[in-house]
């Protein structure tokens, strides 16, 4: 039985477009393009966030994920796959969030413009919340993230982490119902 | 709505959420909104351009063969100067027309090395040079360490190539010391003991009791156990000219009344002018005056040196006015870096 939805056809070509078009993109900022780099960081910048955010403490996440992406700036050049972009940035963030607890560093910055400051119960709870999807078993911590965080669809998420959509389906489903059970919702 | 509606709606909000949202996904993105980041309000501050990464690569190359080329060289130059003490040097026989094969062996310490009048010899020199012997030469290694190597030399002829640093070698002659500073020279012993130097490139010391003469490359010089080492002479001077600077050595108040001192004088040239300077330090104060007022002619001193007092006897103008001539530094041993590389006769 086929899986392709109708009208597949056209969606594959509009995917290797966006592929084709991310590629590009890729190429010229190994050139030296920042500006195409900066597509890039726009792109990718709630991905790594969500990686980090699924390892390290919530106030030094942004920050981590700005590391990452000055790393990722040095570094572009030995990427030999373009099309491999989003899996060597997911690397790069997860051996950042390694190399941030070897190193030690648990200090909160100095301005934490992530923090809503008029409303600072509210960045407890989510920080809250924060805690408890990095309790939930590996496989739902990032997708879980990558979703109710960043606002991905369950498409870019099985494109950016390089599943299936069938198991980014299962992994929301069933990380969310663990997360709304340990949050105590009904 | 049944529970399975409900279900329903939550997956394909969770799945996309441009879909229609569900109050339960809802609540809890309301919940986490605080931790979204938004790229537009975090610039990203990138450091400046980097070079390419061919570049990079081409820089790292160079760095690591400049690496490998200093520590071979570093291994080689180590390799090179050290010799355990005493140990023999490696030495070859050749028998001339003689239809027998040359014979390999080794010269050791204090073992006397006479070669018959149809003999020569190849010797190296520890590991920092190699000596022709020619064929009836009489020559003793005195000493081998890894910093000196001392050869007596009674009789005969050699020809040495040595890279290494000043005094590392010498010749202990009937005469007095022949002392290597980094070269190649030519070096014999005649039956009466007068040494006598030729020096093809660096230069060479002759130091015996009455005092020491430095020779550079394209000159000679003799040396006897009775006088201070002659002066050096280049081989390229006119005759007269280097048979004048004899006879004015051994004496050269006569030299002034017959004439010689004038015609060497007239046979100098700007090159000679080391060996007009030389021999003023050795002279007597009544030959300075007219060998001054040549090379000041040929070679005029630098305004810091007065040539009435080098004819007076100045020595520390004399030598201000010696470092001016085109020669190369004595202790620059290094620059002649060929003399490394094996001898090709």
């Amino acid at each position: 039985m086929s899986r392709q939805p109708p009208g597949g056809g056209l969606i594959a070509a509009q995917a290797d477009r966006i592929v084709g078009d991310q590629v590009r993109i890729v190429v010229a900022a190994q050139r030296g393009d920042r500006e195409a780099f900066g597509v890039l960081y726009a792109r990718f910048a709630r991905f790594v966030h969500a990686i980090l955010l699924a390892r390290v403490p919530a106030d030094v996440a942004p920050d981590l994920a700005q590391d990452v992406f000055v790393q990722a700036w040095t570094m572009l050049r030995t990427l030999r796959e373009p099309a491999a972009f989003a899996g060597w940035i997911a690397a790069l963030a997860r051996r950042r969030a390694i190399d941030h607890f070897r190193a030690g560093r648990h200090e909160v910055p100095l301005q934490d413009t992530h923090a809503n400051r008029d409303a600072p119960d509210l960045t407890v709870q989510a920080n809250e919340a924060v805690a408890i999807i990095r309790d939930l078993p590996e496989a739902y911590r990032e997708t879980l993230l990558l979703r109710l965080v960043e606002g991905c669809s369950g498409a870019e998420i099985a494109e950016l982490c390089g599943l299936t959509p069938d198991s980014v389906r299962v992994n929301l489903h069933r990380g969310f119902k663990l997360l709304r059970e340990r949050l105590g919702e009904p | 709505m049944t529970a399975d509606d409900d279900n329903r709606e939550l997956d394909r909000y969770l799945w996309d959420p441009a879909a229609e949202p569900s109050a339960d996904v809802q609540a809890v993105e309301r919940r986490l909104a605080p931790m979204r980041f938004d790229a537009a309000r975090r610039p990203l501050i990138l450091p400046g351009p980097t070079r390419s990464w061919r570049h990079q690569r081409a820089l790292l190359a160079l760095a690591a063969a400049l690496v490998l080329v200093a520590s071979g060289a570093a291994g080689f130059w180590s390799w090179r100067f050290r010799w355990p003490a005493g140990a023999p040097w490696p030495l070859t026989i050749e028998r001339g027309t003689s239809p027998t094969a040359p014979a390999s062996s080794q010269l050791r310490l204090n073992e006397a090395l006479q070669l018959d009048p149809r003999a020569s010899a190849e010797v190296a020199i520890a590991r920092i040079g190699t000596m022709h012997v020619a064929p009836g030469s009489a020559l003793t290694v005195s000493e081998t360490t890894s910093r000196r190597h001392r050869v007596l030399l009674q009789r005969g002829a050699v020809s040495v190539r040595v890279w290494a640093p000043p005094a590392a070698f010498a010749f202990t002659t009937p005469a007095g010391s022949v002392i290597d500073l980094g070269c190649v020279f030519d070096l014999s012993v005649d039956p009466d003991g007068t040494s006598r130097l030729r020096v093809d490139t660096g230069w060479v010391e002759m130091a015996n009791g009455w005092g020491e003469s430095l020779v550079p490359a394209g000159a000679s010089s003799i040396m006897t156990a009775a006088a201070r080492p002659g002066v050096p002479v280049f081989d390229d001077a006119a005759p007269e000219f280097a048979a004048g600077v004899r006879t004015i050595e051994r004496d050269a108040d006569a030299a002034a009344h017959n004439g010689t001192l004038d015609a060497v004088l007239r046979a100098a040239r700007p090159r000679d002018v080391l060996t007009l300077l030389t021999l003023t330090a050795v002279s007597p104060a009544s030959a300075r005056r007219p060998i001054v007022d040549r090379a000041a002619e040929l070679w005029p001193p630098p305004s810091t040196v007065n040539a009435s007092a080098v004819a007076g006897g100045d020595r520390e103008q004399l030598w201000r006015w010696y470092r001016t001539l085109d020669l190369p530094p004595a202790k620059s041993w290094w620059l002649n870096w060929r003399d490394a590389l094996p001898r090709f006769r």
